[in-house]
């Protein structure tokens, strides 16, 4: 039953008029809104940056587009096109019989078509024939003649089809190759011209797909978008780096190539063009494809840190490297402080941070050099000695400071006082830290003014840490071992003394300079300490009895023993002793004990393991220098001053700072900023720490027991930034195991090697890998400083080298040399990881040799000539005696060839002749046989025999060899040449330069021993062991 | 020192817990009996004084940075959209009483005599509101993004960790009770007295109609509840409540260093230690007799006391178990507060504490 309508209007509640208008308006605002909406989820700062790099690819890609049609249409393109149109004139003059020859292809291809569909045809009936014969063969013999009649018909018909097509095939062909005869000249004309112009025009095809046209943005408009867009967001899946959110790993994805576009793209290196637009400015070793961090793989944010998956400026969690740098992108990007990021993007300073994680087991970064630096600092200060930093345990580092297990008998105790209060007053440059009268003891306040209760705190951190020092010293003294200095006699000469430190190369690792900054990275003549004042630390015969033999004092120093001469030893101990402390240092007053807080510093020490009534009766029973010691152990332990020197009582102490392992991945709110307002950033607070160690303390109110503890470097602001760089980069590893860099044998002996190199300071004195030679700056003739080391491993035999790192002798091999080679005292393990570190650097063959190489009679022979001839032995002694003959200039001699055969490797020799310059530049040794042209090494020598003066040196090579040809033919190859010379210089240290004796067995491949010996210089390698490397 | 700076110190202190939920509840009774508030003029005083209030506060740094977090703007919004419902029905519920006192109907009364159809009047008007509810939420999420943090990480838990806001209620009462109460029986007995309160509730004054006069000690109690346990320690729980979960007045800069002694006892310890001055009894029953027993009495006793004499109305007016589950609603709603004063009084813990069941009140 329809409803009825009502029976009179119904007064409406609302004025409906006043609802459409409201409709009307609320529904114009919602569709604004909406579509403000659209335009907010369109509008991203990836899309305009997506862009802007398409246009300014567009524009380089046109650029190169041009610059191609520049040098593709030269002259030569001119003439080129000038031919084609000659060829093309030459062509119409056949015209008749081209078009008859074209009348025939045109009439042969229906029939070849139908022919070779015939015979496809045929070839399936033929087929299916066979198979049924076959089967009637094996399954129903009586058939079997009916289907052999039908397959040998159909076989007959396949033959005559197959020759059919062939026939037409072979006729079309006739006319094809008289067409092309006809057309040869145009074509090879149109293919030189097309490859000549490939860059342009691929350059050109490129500039077309960089255009935003209309279809482009159709493509890319809002909502359209949806279907194939080409502006989109580009990332790279990373299965093996993962963030760690515990108990689950989030693999990562980056996006950062949304952005920058260009970063594993060649040919965006222009510092003129915007950061984000740029390339990668490490292609070769990071990003490229092949280099072996390759982005597919490793992605950005492994190393550099940041939100993976972000796709805008703020949300990667980019983060300023300065204040300035933040203000301009708080106004430019709306940049602000994530604090939900915990793993922001490294600032830019400290980008090498990145590496660490994944190269810990090196000791050498050369790659990164702020890293490198970092992580020598806190090697060299040893950070590690109170922080566990497993990356370094492993390398098993020796302690950084001396031992203080005798050092009742060395320095006096004023001194060690003095020395404790301020180290800095002594020497500027030491790695003494900082420990007492820092700020968290005399200065709670910080800058602003201190309130009186802050005063009176300040004053009594005053006495607590003169206190402390005093009890520290007097432990150290009492319960130093108990040693002997005995007295010598006599006085040495100081100004020879003098003389004898420059000569000897200690400067290789220390200085003698008041006024030295600490350089731990730029030099490595900061290794021991700076000798300055050391007269005021310690007496002349402390000084005398050290350097004549260091590891007699201390069997764990790094301090290797020079072989001196008593009244040599003597001379340096004596002009040594003459070096004072500054004024400033001993004007430094002496700490006063305070016994009422020494005993309550003694209470406290008492009260961890007593009640406070044994405590007390404890220390009832200890006089003053009793409760002295005891708080002077108990403070060393507190302050874990054995985190650097050997200290009696505290062998098998553990470190007292927290783990800095995974430091730089520590969550920022675990981190106490105290009163200190500060970017909550890890690098903030690390920075702040490091620069000021007990900043954190500022304006609390504790008590020296609760007080920070570490001591203040007096890092300089490079410094920082260096530690910074290692500090921030002891993360979590964050990836799978396949992606850190493991070393294979040979790089895991080079890195024990270094090590070893890094722990004895080898390269304060040599060039090591292209580092070090610091001492080299104070030698006036760079042939007078100690060898540059490149190549060893090739060069000289493992066994040689093992007995000579044992117990190096001096004045055999460059008896001028006044620098020597001092005696380390290596373990066996040393010797040996050194001489395999040698020998895997150059990848020559360890350790076994032939030493027994068979030379034949005629090859010494024309060795020894050419030896002659180019006069070799007047600079090269062949003997001791040869050496010390009267009237020789030993400055100006060369290595004594009586050594080769025991000490060289046996086709190193030749190689070295052959081409000295690339194994070492700048060596004395002339080059005999230089580069020609072609980059292959030539001989002068052929050319030489036919000058006049040579005739008596012909007719010898005319004797040897036989023949002038053969003669020539020697004497102009350098390979051949220099294998002579070897032979002969390798029969001077076996059996004093006689001739061989004529050999019974067949003599050794001298291949044999150099397989991995760099390849001559025609291959292009330079430098041997700057290669051999990494 | 500066008078503003004076000002916002005297207002952090009296925000703090105690004094603030003291306020409440004694500003709550007041002011739900004074009339000129639920008045046009009063409501514009209100929001003037609210809103001016907050808007003066945006001002300062450490409210400003608290107050503008994406998470918590709704919440300043609620305590305007709460502030205006309140004053709506209060003085809605005012008008009635007075137009009933002169014998008229209440104004809905005059409404719903008047019939009309849905459409227009009613799904049209639905519709505007929801073209503007979308309206607005469409540019509240433009220009305040959703705040999205790292992937949690259950070792780097966020300080303070806030639960969600509708649940910070809860998480004010866990400061007072034990979690098994705070988060689990309470949260159950909220939900299940709710659905309970029509059937509780017969009284059929006040249906479909405001009013305050005839549903005085009803209102009070729910608005109690509503107001002042729920709401206002939502409130408290976004703005006042910083790292550690420690209190700080709205213009206090949330120092994540700041200490507050939590030294509370138990009261079987105040009983047996410090009065009777007697070591703890080992057996539980024994030692928390006391506590047992003043909760046995809260529970099972004084609604049968109330029934005699302050509630005896209501017990006259309904049948025991509706007075029995009503009353019992209304005391362990009560115990919140009640819990709150002996702590902040007593540093009362809990009243009965066997950790060998995990049992606490």
């Amino acid at each position: 039953m329809p409803r009825k309508p009502p029976a009179e209007p119904i007064d409406h509640h609302y004025n409906i008029p006043r609802l459409n208008r409201s409709f009307f308006w609320t529904g114009g605002i919602l569709t604004f809104v909406f579509v403000l909406m659209i335009v907010y989820d369109y509008s991203r700062d990836w899309k305009t940056i997506q862009r802007t790099f398409m246009r300014l690819d567009a524009k380089l890609t046109r650029e190169q587009a041009l610059a191609a049609r520049q040098k593709a249409l030269d002259d030569e393109h001119a003439k080129l096109i000038g031919e084609l149109k000659s060829a093309r004139a030459e062509i119409a003059t056949h015209k008749a019989r081209l078009a008859k020859l074209n009348a025939t292809l045109h009439d042969l291809e229906p029939k070849v078509y139908a022919a070779d569909q015939q015979y496809k045809f045929t070839k399936a009936s033929f087929d299916a024939e066979r198979y049924l014969y076959e089967d009637a063969l094996a399954n129903k013999p009586k058939s079997a003649p009916g289907a052999k009649r039908s397959l040998d018909r159909l076989t007959k018909q396949l033959d005559d089809r197959t020759l059919r097509l062939a026939q037409l095939k072979k006729e079309q062909g006739e006319a094809q190759a008289q067409i092309d005869t006809i057309n040869a000249r145009k074509k090879d004309l149109e293919t030189t011209i097309e490859k000549r112009t490939a860059d342009f025009r691929l350059a050109r095809q490129k500039f077309g797909t960089l255009r935003q046209d209309t279809l482009f943005q159709l493509r890319n408009s809002p909502i359209l978008d949806m279907i194939n867009p080409s502006l989109r967001v580009q990332q790279v899946q990373l299965p093996d780096h993962f963030i760690n959110v515990n108990f689950m790993r989030i693999p990562r994805v980056d996006r950062c190539t949304t952005c920058h576009i260009a970063a594993d793209r060649k040919g965006f290196e222009d510092p003129k063009i915007k950061t984000v637009y740029r390339t990668h400015p490490r292609m070769h070793r990071m990003v490229g494809s092949e280099s072996m961090h390759p982005a597919t793989s490793f992605g950005c944010t492994p190393c550099h840190g940041g939100r993976d998956r972000a796709t805008s400026f703020w949300s990667a969690g980019h983060s300023p490297v300065s204040e300035a740098e933040e203000h301009a992108w708080t106004r430019k990007y709306d940049w602000e402080f994530d604090k939900f990021n915990e793993n922001p993007i490294l600032p830019l300073k400290y980008a090498e941070a990145g590496c660490y994680r994944c190269h810990s087991s090196e000791a050498n970064f050369p790659e990164a050099p702020t890293l490198d630096a970092g992580m020598r600092i806190v090697e060299g200060l040893g950070c590690w000695g109170c922080h566990r930093i497993d990356g370094l345990e492993k390398q098993r580092l020796p302690r950084v400071g001396p031992s203080l297990e005798k050092v009742a008998s060395k320095v006096p105790t004023d001194w060690a006082k003095r020395w404790i209060t301020n180290p800095a007053a002594f020497r500027g440059n030491t790695k003494m830290p900082t420990f007492f009268y820092q700020e968290n003891f005399v200065d709670v306040s910080g800058p602003k003014p201190p309130t009186d209760a802050q005063k009176k705190m300040n004053e009594e951190g005053h006495v607590e840490n003169d206190t402390m020092v005093n009890a520290i010293v007097e432990y150290l003294i009492e319960h130093s071992r108990p040693s002997q200095v005995p007295p010598v006699s006599g006085k040495g000469d100081a100004a020879h003394g003098q003389k004898l430190l420059a000569e000897r190369g200690c400067y290789g690792c220390h200085l003698v300079d008041p006024l030295a900054q600490r350089d731990l990275t730029g030099t490595y003549r900061q290794f021991g300490p700076n000798l300055a004042g050391i007269g005021s630390k310690t007496t002349r015969d402390w000084i005398y009895h050290w350097i004549s033999n260091p590891k007699e004092w201390n069997p764990d120093t790094k301090m290797p023993n020079l072989r001196l001469a008593p009244e040599d030893a003597l001379d340096i101990a004596e002009y040594l002793a003459t070096l004072k402390a500054p004024a400033a240092f001993d004007a430094i007053a002496l700490p006063r004990t305070d016994e009422k807080v020494l005993n309550q510093i003694a209470l406290y020490f008492e009260m961890s393991t007593k009640t406070l009534f044994d405590a007390k009766a404890e220390l009832a029973k200890m006089d003053l220098q009793g409760r002295q010691v005891y708080v002077g152990k108990n403070l060393i332990a507190h302050y874990g001053c054995y985190a650097c020197h050997a200290i009696p009582g505290f062998e098998d102490a553990k470190p007292i700072g927290t783990e800095l392992t995974e430091e730089g991945s520590k969550a920022v709110h675990r981190l106490d900023f105290g009163f200190i307002h500060l970017p909550h950033t890890r690098q903030d607070w690390f920075r702040t720490k490091l620069h000021a160690p007990r900043i954190f303390d500022r304006d609390r109110a504790r008590g020296w027991e609760e007080k920070l503890r570490m001591p203040n470097f007096r890092f300089s602001d490079r410094e920082l930034d260096q530690v910074l760089t290692a500090v921030l980069g002891f993360q979590q590893l964050n990836a799978a195991a396949n992606v850190v860099k493991e070393l294979d044998p040979r790089e895991a002996a080079i890195e024990h090697g270094r090590r070893i190199v890094k722990d004895h300071n080898c390269q304060g004195c040599h060039v090591i890998e292209g580092f070090g030679g610091s001492i080299r700056s104070l030698v006036a003739d760079a042939s007078l400083a100690p060898p540059i080391i490149q190549g060893e491993g090739a060069k000289v035999q493992s066994d040689w080298l093992f007995a000579f790192l044992r117990a190096p002798k001096t004045g055999q091999i460059r008896p001028w040399l006044e620098v020597h080679m001092p005696t380390f005292g290596f373990s066996d393990q040393e010797l040996n990881d050194l001489t395999l570190y040698f020998a895997s650097l150059d990848r020559s063959a360890y350790p076994f040799l032939v030493q027994d190489y068979v030379t034949s009679p005629a090859s010494w022979a024309a060795g020894k000539k050419v030896f002659e001839l180019l006069k070799c032995a007047q600079c090269h002694p062949r003997s001791i005696e040869d050496m010390n003959r009267p009237g020789v200039d030993r400055a100006s001699l060369a290595p004594n060839l009586q050594m080769a055969a025991t000490r060289l490797r046996h086709d190193w020799i030749a190689d070295w002749i052959r081409r000295p310059d690339e194994w070492m530049p700048g060596t004395r040794m002339p080059t005999n046989f230089p580069k020609g042209d072609d980059g292959h090494r030539t001989s002068p020598l052929a050319g030489l025999l036919d000058a006049p003066n040579f005739a008596k040196d012909r007719e010898e090579f005319l004797r040897l060899f036989g023949s002038d040809e053969a003669a020539k033919q020697f004497l102009g190859s350098p390979e051949a040449v220099t294998r002579a010379l070897r032979d002969y210089v390798w029969s001077i240290g076996v059996n004093g330069g006689t001739a061989p004796v004529e050999p019974k067995t067949p003599p050794v491949q001298a291949q044999s021993t150099f397989g991995a010996a760099p390849a001559p210089a025609a291959s292009g390698r330079p430098a041997p062991s700057a290669a051999g490397g990494r | 020192m500066n008078p503003i700076t004076l000002l916002k110190n005297a207002i952090d202190f009296l925000s703090a817990p105690q004094y603030l939920v003291s306020m409440a509840l004694v500003g709550l009774v007041l002011v739900i009996h004074w009339r000129p508030m639920w008045t046009r003029k009063g409501g514009i005083v209100l929001l003037a004084l609210v809103a001016g209030g907050i808007g003066l506060s945006y001002l300062d740094p450490n409210f400003n940075k608290v107050a503008t977090l994406p998470d918590n703007v709704p919440i300043v919004g609620m305590i305007f959209l709460v502030g205006f419902f309140f004053w709506f029905a209060m003085s809605q519920a005012y008008e009635n009483d007075r137009r009933i006192a002169q014998g008229r109907p209440p104004i809905e009364g005059e409404d719903s005599a008047q019939k009309v159809f849905s459409w227009p009047d009613l799904v049209y008007v639905e519709l505007i509101c929801l073209v503007v509810v979308m309206a607005v939420m469409i540019v509240w999420s433009i220009y305040l993004k959703a705040p999205l943090e790292e992937p949690a990480n259950p070792t780097d838990s966020p300080n303070p960790a806030k639960a969600p806001w509708y649940f910070l209620g809860l998480q004010e009462m866990l400061v007072y009770f034990d979690p098994w109460l705070a988060g689990v029986a309470f949260p159950s007995v909220i939900i299940v007295g709710l659905m309970a309160i029509p059937y509780i509730d017969t009284n059929p004054k006040g249906n479909g109609y405001f009013t305050f006069k005839e549903r005085r000690w009803e209102i009070t109690l729910f608005l109690t509840g509503f107001l002042v346990l729920w709401c206002m320690l939502i409130v408290l729980g976004t703005f006042l409540r910083g790292p550690n979960w420690n209190f700080f007045g709205p213009y206090e800069f949330w120092d994540i260093n700041k200490l507050v002694p939590l030294n509370n006892i138990n009261l079987s310890e105040i009983i047996w230690i410090k009065v009777f001055q007697r070591s703890l009894p080992n057996f539980w029953l024994f030692r928390e007799i006391f506590g047992l027993v003043l909760v046995g009495f809260y529970v099972a006793v004084l609604p049968l006391l109330l029934s005699k004499t302050l509630l005896r109305r209501f017990f006259e007016k309904m049948d025991t178990p509706r007075y029995l589950i009503g009353v019992s609603l209304a005391l362990m709603m009560l115990a919140l507060p009640i819990k709150m004063y002996l702590r902040w009084i007593f540093n009362l813990k809990y009243i009965v504490a066997i950790p060998e069941f995990a049992f606490n009140i």
